[in-house]
């Protein structure tokens, strides 16, 4: 029961426990405090009672050594009736009062009933007596005294031995009974102390247990994730705060397993990505054919990171419109057929030209100037990336996600740096395509010169170059015209007809 | 949610535990002796008790009449006899309570050991007996009540012996021989006198406890004796006789009389001042104590062998 304990109510229930044996404790002394306090209260009781029968058998011998001086000195009346009269008169007194008294128990009450009756014969000997002695009958006023009050005294002793035996033993009776609750309560003390220890000692050892082994088996598994064991914990199946400790700890090992496992895969596919840009870069840099380049960059660019789809705008010569000159799969290929263009600000590929700055749309339902794509119906995210040469903007490098969230910034920072890199490599094909052309024009001239040079005479000169330039341009007709110092019109000093066939 | 509750409830178990101790403790302290109060207070039925007087002379009457009065008192049936001093009709009587199944039997035996037979008997039937004024031979009695005639007979003695000066001629009148009360009242009378060398005891005769006994042998003795100065008789009736035949004498108020028991006649002769002394016994104090500690041996108390009645000295 105690496993299903919080650690606060554990210890709880041990100030509770120590509660209970405190108040124990101090109702045991309480108990005590009464058991002596009626022990006090019955002796004190009972010395009263003993005082009031003293009294009254001293008041009973009071009347009887007036009545035995009566007798002995034979006078009746006056003097010695009043004697006697208040004699009697205090022990009625007495014994009326003994009679007002709480009476302990039924033999008491008897016993005092008897002690009346028999005062009451005393006051009519008392009385018959002293009614004999006024006759004179000095005699028989003696035997009575000797013995019908001796009766009545030894009657009257014998009461007042009864009831005195009855005090005395109720006055036993309560030192008998506190004696023994105080044995009682001793032996329930030492017990409580016993008790306190022994159960003290085992719960606290039990508690103690209770927190150190669960905590340990804490601390095991704990030790188990600072080395990097991500694997699967059970959670300690304690009900208290430490149970509680391990689920959550449980909870947060699996999420650090997972976040762990997500960042590997990130850097995995960073470094991939990384690996993708080395590569695509440095093939670029071998390919001088532009459109052949930007295909291989978007193949690649889908290839390597899974993309839904990828393609490429480049300005048009007026720079209006970006025309699409390169993209993946069929949507690709039919919209390349179909001459697929895109104003200028239009759309995410419009705006990264305009801003020539990235921009990244993780969810596209989200972005208003989004621009639908039949062709591309799973569309989740995208992101277009301007391709720059310093300030101009070449075109647009253009990624689509079919997963929602699928485009982070790292992947527009990556595309960024291809799409940098592409820019060169596009800059580099177009330079040398005019490098080119140009040295295939200087090559020509020189052999246009050399044939010139080979010529013996003006016009033959002059012929071959007209047909070479003709050749050469591919223009329909070539002609030469000389003009004369000082002429306004010149005059037509060779006309050689060419053609280009 | 659950260990909150079961240490609740645990609380709770472990607060009654000590509540129902410290009841407990309180309620054995408190109720003191409960259980011993005496529980059956009085026998449903009363008992029967038999009062045996060997004669129904005044001293037994009254000794009757205080037995009755404590029957009375302590619920007791009484049931009376005499025998008139016959031994063989004591003995009857005896067997009639038997016969009756009475729970004991006060008895002043006619003779001490001729009903002793009779009272084992009686005893061996499981009834308990108790003696008054004279013992019976017998081991089966619980207890003897009676008064300490050997200290009455001194006690008349030194009176006797104070009144005529401590010297002269003095006569002592014997009751029943073989009777207990004779025996005593003689013993402490003559250990009286011994102490006095001028006092001589010029006669000793035996008048039966009876006055005209007492008449007669006192008669008789005064014959014989010209100087008589004092007379102790064993009881009243004897004396009494004794100041009869002394009177017929003429020679009454020569001698000073001392008599035993205090019976109505005896005190009545003391107030004529015929009679000069008696000894004071308490007939009815002994017909109590008899009933009294019969009951009392019945409830299972114990008895002491002997029980002594006080006996005082009457004076004219």
């Amino acid at each position: 029961m105690i496993r299903n304990l919080s650690l606060g109510q554990r210890i709880g229930l041990g100030f509770l426990l120590i509660g209970l044996l405190v108040l124990l404790a101090s109702g045991l002394g309480l108990a005590l405090t009464g058991s002596v306090t009626r022990t006090i209260t019955a002796t004190q009781s009972g010395l009263q009672q003993f005082d009031d029968l003293a009294h009254l058998e001293r008041t009973w011998a009071d009347v009887a050594a007036v009545v035995d001086r009566m007798l002995l000195t034979r006078q009746t009346g006056g003097a010695i009736e009043d004697e006697l009269q208040t004699a009697v008169t205090e022990f009625e007194q007495q014994l009326t009062a003994l009679g007002a008294q709480p009476v302990t128990n039924e033999q008491n009450a008897t016993t005092i009933e008897t002690l009346q009756l028999l005062g009451q014969q005393l006051t009519d000997l008392v009385n018959e007596i002293t009614a004999v002695s006024r006759q004179g009958s000095w005699s028989r006023a003696q035997v009575i005294r000797h013995t019908e009050m001796s009766s009545l005294q030894r009657r009257f002793e014998e009461s007042l031995a009864v009831y005195r035996t009855s005090i005395q033993s109720s006055v036993d009776t309560a030192v008998t009974e506190s004696a023994q609750a105080q044995n009682f309560l001793r032996l329930i003390w030492t017990g409580t102390v016993v008790l306190a220890v022994v159960v003290g000692t085992v719960a606290g050892w039990w508690v103690m247990r209770s927190i150190t082994v669960p905590v340990n088996a804490l601390i095991a598994q704990t030790r188990r994730v600072t080395e990097r064991d991500f694997r699967e914990i059970t959670p300690l199946t304690y009900q208290d705060e430490i149970g509680e400790l391990s689920r959550a700890f449980v909870e947060m090992t699996n999420l650090l397993r997972e976040s762990y496992s997500e960042l590997e895969q990130r850097v995995a596919d960073r470094t991939r990505a990384l690996l993708t840009s080395t590569q695509v870069s440095r093939q670029l840099t071998t390919i001088l054919d532009q459109n052949k380049l930007i295909q291989e960059v978007v193949t690649q660019i889908n290839a390597a990171f899974d993309y839904y789809h990828t393609h490429i705008y480049l300005f048009d010569a007026d720079k209006v419109n970006l025309v699409m000159v390169a993209g993946t799969g069929e949507a690709g290929q039919q919209m390349l057929a179909q001459g697929h263009k895109i104003q200028q600000g239009k759309g995410l590929v419009g705006r990264a030209a305009d801003q020539a700055a990235p921009v990244l749309v993780s969810d596209v339902s989200q972005a208003q100037d989004w621009l639908p794509n039949p062709l591309l119906p799973e569309t989740k995210s995208e992101t277009a990336v301007p391709i720059l040469i310093g300030e101009e903007v070449l075109g647009v490098l253009d990624v689509q996600h079919n997963v929602l969230n699928g485009l982070q910034q790292a992947d527009v920072d990556l595309l960024q740096s291809i799409a940098n890199q592409v820019a060169i490599a596009l800059r580099n094909a177009r330079l040398y395509q005019e490098l080119d052309a140009q040295a295939r024009r200087a090559t020509l001239i020189n052999d246009i010169n050399q044939k010139i040079l080979s010529t013996t005479d003006m016009e033959t000169a002059m012929k071959v170059a007209i047909r070479e330039i003709g050749q050469l341009t591919g223009a329909a007709q070539t002609s030469i015209r000389l003009q004369t110092a000082g002429g306004t019109n010149g005059r037509l000093a060779a006309e050689v007809e060419g053609s280009h066939e | 949610m659950f260990g909150k509750k079961s240490s609740i409830v645990l609380g709770f178990i472990l607060l009654l535990i000590v509540l129902v101790a410290l009841v407990g403790c309180s309620i054995t302290a408190s109720n003191p002796g409960e259980s011993d109060t005496p529980s059956g207070a009085e026998t449903a039925v009363p008992l029967r008790i038999g009062l045996l007087a060997p004669e129904n002379s005044p001293f037994f009457v009254t000794l009757q009449e205080g037995a009755q009065e404590a029957a009375n008192r302590l619920n007791v049936n009484l049931i009376v006899r005499d025998a008139g001093n016959d031994i063989a009709k004591q003995n009857e009587q005896i067997q009639e309570m038997i016969d009756m199944g009475v729970n004991a039997i006060v008895i002043t035996a006619v003779d001490s050991t001729a009903v002793a037979e009779k009272i084992e008997a009686a005893a061996a039937a499981g009834i308990a007996i108790f003696t008054v004024d004279r013992s019976v031979d017998s081991n089966v009695v619980v207890s003897h009540i009676a008064s300490d005639n050997t200290a009455g007979g001194k006690m008349a003695g030194d009176y006797l012996a104070e009144t005529i000066g401590k010297q002269g001629s003095v006569v002592e009148l014997e009751g029943i021989a073989g009777t207990s009360a004779a025996q005593d009242r003689g013993a402490g009378f003559n250990q009286a006198m011994a102490t006095y060398p001028n006092i001589t005891i010029v006669a000793k005769e035996v008048a039966n406890f009876n006055r005209e006994e007492g008449q007669t042998v006192f008669a008789q003795i005064l014959a014989d004796q010209p100087t008589i100065n004092g007379v102790f008789a064993h009881n009243d009736e004897m004396i009494l006789g004794a100041i009869a035949a002394a009177e017929e004498a003429g020679r009454a108020n020569d001698i000073i009389f001392v008599g035993f028991d205090a019976v109505d006649d005896a005190v009545a002769a003391l107030e004529t001042g015929s009679l000069t002394a008696t000894i004071a016994q308490q007939p009815a104090e002994m017909g109590r104590l008899g009933v009294e500690n019969a009951v009392k041996y019945l409830q299972g108390e114990t008895i002491p062998d002997n029980i002594a009645v006080d006996l005082a000295l009457i004076t004219r």
